[in-house]
């Protein structure tokens, strides 16, 4: 027994020694200046070396069944088989930052956004891939601005693109002359409106209070202050975030008494079973439901609206595909990304699979005006253009919508609420990654 | 038994596999989480572990919002566990036969504990809809107005409560009953001679009786509750707000979700402590317990 006890001290003391000697993972973090496989030469079509690549999306039915649909042609076109691999959302931010930092690099084509920040750096710099190719023509303007830098590169290229939207019942809008609202003032008043008008049975609001992540999109398009102060680091103005938060519980006061419980699903069904004449949402969730008779009774009764201009901005989702630097052949990963993103694509993926274009030719296409009505998607190109990614990282955002969670079921304050925002951000750092995200706009850095 | 060397050496070769397992799966990335709560490694600023510090654990120690979730997740084990063990003590007592309505009464109890936790955690989303969920249903057809479960602060709690009573109640249930089916007849006879009360009888034979298998239930409950994450993630994402917010997803969300890897593993490593402590104590009692029968 002494004998085993020993034995058992002998190898705990080694698994530590090893576990000292395996600090680092086996790629090393790489250079900024470190020559990549650079784009091939003008007028020079690669011929791709990897028989195989794998690639990832979010597990959604959109994406990912848009990507297995072209890997089966990307194999007959170009003999690469592409190995469509998808997760849930938090899966997949968890499987693409693993790879990266275990070194598998199995990955050679990573399905993500702004909230991969941290990894940024291990991101194939993409600004001469497109320029050779000329990719970009024909996108919604301004979009290549919101995509994903590093360094001042072009890290990501975006392929799905949402913003935050208010999808509001065109049909009573018009029934009871109420104008679509210009200012948050007007919002409410919108809701007061609805509130009096509507038959009990139709909550004028409704929205996903039970996704805690969701709540931080409200408070990024109330909260008209800064998220970075001017010592570089996180910081909100109290007075302004309080209010933002008082202006949220006041918009959960015209939703259904389980609010503050209801699933992105569960709200988006009380809209498109017209049970609620407004909803803040990612309206990509709902718009192929919402053509569907068989799934929605407001066919054609819908809309998306902007934003107001006078609080913050629109969240914006910008799916990006971006190339791990370690991987072996960049310029086939770069193949599949064009594909992936072109123009050609885009109106079928839309069709077919609901895949937000990031073409501006596509939402004024015949087929998409027979299918959503004409002028369905002006309200949307408006939040597009004012729309951002949340200027910080994600452990800042979680801060945000957990504190301004507990502010909207009474736990705390809203003046509580924004004074224990900045306490628990002081102990964050604003990464360079963060910040140059942050400078795309002036309003959220401290001036 | 005396064992032979040889018999030892094919005994060390029929666990070596499972051995090698453990090693391999549990205790090597056990040791390297040790080795990595006392360096800086926050992958937003390194993308290796730096140095050695103690900081994660004085920050562990100190952060308000991983006191809190302990807090949290204290709360949760204390209630669920009590509750547990009356009502799996008082479904042994009563499933106490062999007729055959009994024994199907004991595979209906046990039905829950067969369900993965995900599941069970989504099934009672559903059913602690406000508006639509069963529960309420029930309760407005006794004239009782439910209230928003998942969406109230002061009921988040009580939801995850009644979801892990419901599906763990099994576990309490089985060890009791076979703990109960030990207690020998003639003692419970004589007592019933000596004019016991059915109450005395619960309170002087089957209570200290079962003592072990209370401690044993404490044991694994204890852990199990502690470190509860799959029933809360999927019934109220540790909201509303953080009023359901456990330890284990505040950790998860530092590890897996900020990658602040270094911190979490010193809050694994804190609440693995206090867990270890807190089952010491217990395995003492249960050894002195033991021994006093």
């Amino acid at each position: 027994m002494k004998r085993i006890s020993w034995l058992a001290l002998l190898v705990c003391i080694m698994m530590i020694v090893t576990s000292c000697g395996t600090s680092n993972p086996p790629a090393q973090t790489p250079s900024s200046d470190a020559p990549v496989s650079g784009a091939p030469a003008e007028g020079e079509t690669p011929a791709p070396s990897a028989e195989k690549m794998t690639v990832t999306y979010m597990q959604s039915g959109i994406n990912d069944e848009a990507a297995k649909a072209l890997a089966a042609k990307f194999k007959e076109e170009h003999g690469v088989e592409v190995e469509v691999v998808a997760f849930p959302w938090d899966v997949l931010r968890q499987n693409n930052t693993t790879d990266i930092l275990s070194g598998n690099h199995q990955y050679s084509v990573m399905s993500g956004g702004a909230y991969l920040v941290d990894i940024f750096s291990h991101m194939t710099p993409l600004t001469s891939y497109i320029e050779k190719d000329g990719f970009g023509e024909g996108l919604i303007p301004g979009l290549m601005d919101k995509t994903n830098y590093y360094e001042g590169e072009v890290i990501g290229i975006p392929y799905n693109l949402d913003a935050y939207g208010i999808v509001y019942r065109k049909d009573l809008f018009e029934e009871y002359g109420i104008a679509l609202p210009t200012t948050w003032a007007e919002f409410y008043d919108c809701l007061e409106q609805l509130k009096a008008k509507l038959p009990p049975e139709i909550a004028p609001y409704a929205f996903a209070g039970g996704a805690p992540e969701q709540v931080g999109n409200l408070f990024l398009a109330r909260y008209a202050g800064y998220y970075i102060n001017s010592d570089g680091n996180y910081e909100i103005e109290e007075e302004k975030a309080a209010k933002a938060i008082e202006d949220i519980i006041k918009t959960y006061s015209y939703g259904p008494n389980n609010i503050s419980s209801l699933s992105i699903d569960q709200a988006n069904a009380l809209f498109l079973q017209g049970n609620a004449a407004m909803t803040e949402c990612w309206p990509s969730f709902l718009y192929g439901a919402a053509t569907d008779p068989s799934q929605s009774s407001v066919v054609g009764k819908w809309g998306i609206a902007p934003y107001p201009t006078d609080g913050g901005v629109p969240f914006l989702s910008c799916w990006n595909m971006f190339i791990p630097k370690e991987i072996e052949d960049t310029d086939t990963a770069w193949q599949w990304v064009k594909e992936f993103a072109s123009e050609e694509n885009a109106l079928d993926f839309f069709l077919d699979y609901n895949m937000a274009p990031i073409y501006s030719s596509v939402y004024t296409s015949p087929e998409v005006v027979e299918k959503f009505g004409e002028g369905a998607f002006d309200g949307h190109m408006q939040n597009v253009a004012n729309a951002f990614d949340f200027p910080m990282s994600g452990e800042g955002q979680d801060i945000i919508c957990r504190i301004v969670g507990d502010a909207l079921v009474g736990k705390i304050t809203s003046a509580q609420a924004a004074a224990q925002i900045n306490q628990n951000l002081s102990s964050l750092t604003v990464t360079p990654q963060v910040l140059e995200l942050a400078a795309r706009d002036p309003r959220f850095i401290q001036k | 038994m005396l064992t032979t060397k040889k018999d030892r050496k094919y005994l060390w070769l029929l666990v070596a596999p499972a051995l090698i397992i453990i090693l391999v799966a549990q205790a090597y990335p056990l040791m390297y989480s040790l080795v990595v709560s006392f360096r800086e490694w926050a992958l937003a600023t390194s993308d290796v572990p730096l140095g050695f510090t103690l900081d994660n654990y004085a920050k562990a120690l100190t952060n308000p919002n991983f006191l809190y979730s302990c807090k949290i997740s204290l709360q949760f084990m204390v209630r669920t566990i009590i509750i547990e063990l009356v009502c799996g003590f008082s479904l042994a007592y009563l499933f106490i036969g062999s007729s055959k309505i009994i024994k199907l009464c004991r595979t209906v109890v046990l039905i829950p504990m067969s369900i993965a936790s995900v599941v069970c955690g989504n099934m009672w989303r559903i059913f602690f809809d406000t508006n639509t969920g069963m529960v309420n249903l029930m309760l407005s057809a006794v004239g009782i107005q439910g209230p928003n479960w998942l969406g109230d602060p002061n009921w988040a709690m009580t939801a995850a409560i009644i979801s892990s009573i419901w599906q763990y109640v099994s576990f309490s249930f089985l060890i009791y009953t076979a703990s109960m089916t030990s207690i020998p007849d003639d003692l419970i006879e004589a007592a019933k001679i000596d004019g016991a009360t059915r109450l005395g009888i619960i309170r002087k034979i089957f209570i200290p009786m079962t003592m072990p298998a209370t401690l044993l239930i404490l044991i694994f409950r204890i852990i199990d509750s502690f470190f509860v994450f799959d029933q809360i993630y999927t019934l109220t994402f540790g909201g509303p707000g953080t009023s359901t917010q456990v330890v284990s997803m505040y950790i998860y969300n530092q590890g897996l979700k900020y990658y602040n890897i270094s911190y979490a593993s010193a809050c694994a490593w804190v609440v693995m402590i206090l867990a270890f402590f807190i089952c010491g104590l217990l395995l003492q009692f249960k050894k002195r317990v033991e021994n006093s029968f």
